[in-house]
């Protein structure tokens, strides 16, 4: 047995390889408590699945097909954290509540405490107003 | 990959677009739901390599491709907008 009759069962193992990570994604977003969490879930195994996915059609296919799934790969790698750090940090302009169980705020804005000291607005009304801009010192 | 393979991905990956669709629509917090929609895209993007990897045609990667980057500007503009109700500088 040859190398070149081995790597469609190497394709075949990344693809399921793939199909376990981006699962474990799902679950992770599906059961984490709060936004901070899921964007871990996100941000990093739905995006090595595809990335892994990607590798296993490169192994098959000729020149042009490899070409165009590493500018994929590469649009998602430049792209994909970016996108996460803007999902997070918006959540945090929104004060968000950290729900997750031992969550600490080293911000200073009290985004992990219990007692609501600064509710998030449930009301659609309050959400229109112009967002607080966050500043150096912390709100109290 | 062998033809079983591309199946069965197929079918697995339609399937965590369809629980994805659930929890975008489930969702409590705005946020959340523009991060299910960017995970949403990947699936897709996902689903679309397996499909030109199975039918050996590299047209649809640049239909993923343009997805990907229109998933990017679109998480980008939604999230800002909502928290500082300005995109730009």
């Amino acid at each position: 047995m040859d190398l070149e009759s081995l790597i469609p069962w190497i394709a075949d193992g990344l693809v399921l390889i793939a199909l376990l990570v981006m699962t474990v994604g799902a679950i992770g977003i599906v059961t984490m408590p709060d936004i901070y969490t899921k964007l871990h879930a996100a941000s990093k195994a739905v995006f090595l699945g595809v990335i892994l996915l990607a590798l296993a059609a490169m192994l098959l296919q000729d020149m042009a097909f490899t070409l165009r799934a590493a500018l994929i790969c590469m649009a998602l790698i430049l792209t994909t954290p970016v996108a996460s750090h803007v999902i997070g940090r918006a959540a945090y302009l929104e004060r968000e509540h950290m729900t997750t169980p031992g969550a600490v705020d080293e911000s200073g804005h009290h985004l992990a405490d219990e007692d609501d000291a600064h509710p998030i607005p449930d009301d659609g009304l309050a959400r229109r107003e112009p967002p607080v801009i966050l500043s150096d010192e912390p709100a109290r | 990959m062998h033809g079983v393979f591309a199946y069965v991905a197929s079918v697995w990956i339609t399937a965590l677009l369809v629980v994805m669709v659930i929890v975008l629509i489930r969702a409590r917090s705005p946020m959340t739901r523009i991060l299910a929609l960017d995970v949403l895209t990947l699936y897709l993007i996902a689903l679309l390599v397996v499909y030109a990897s199975a039918n050996e045609s590299r047209y649809f990667l640049d239909a993923a491709l343009i997805l990907g980057l229109l998933s990017f500007v679109a998480s980008l503009v939604t999230a800002r907008y909502h928290s500082e109700r300005k995109v730009f500088d």
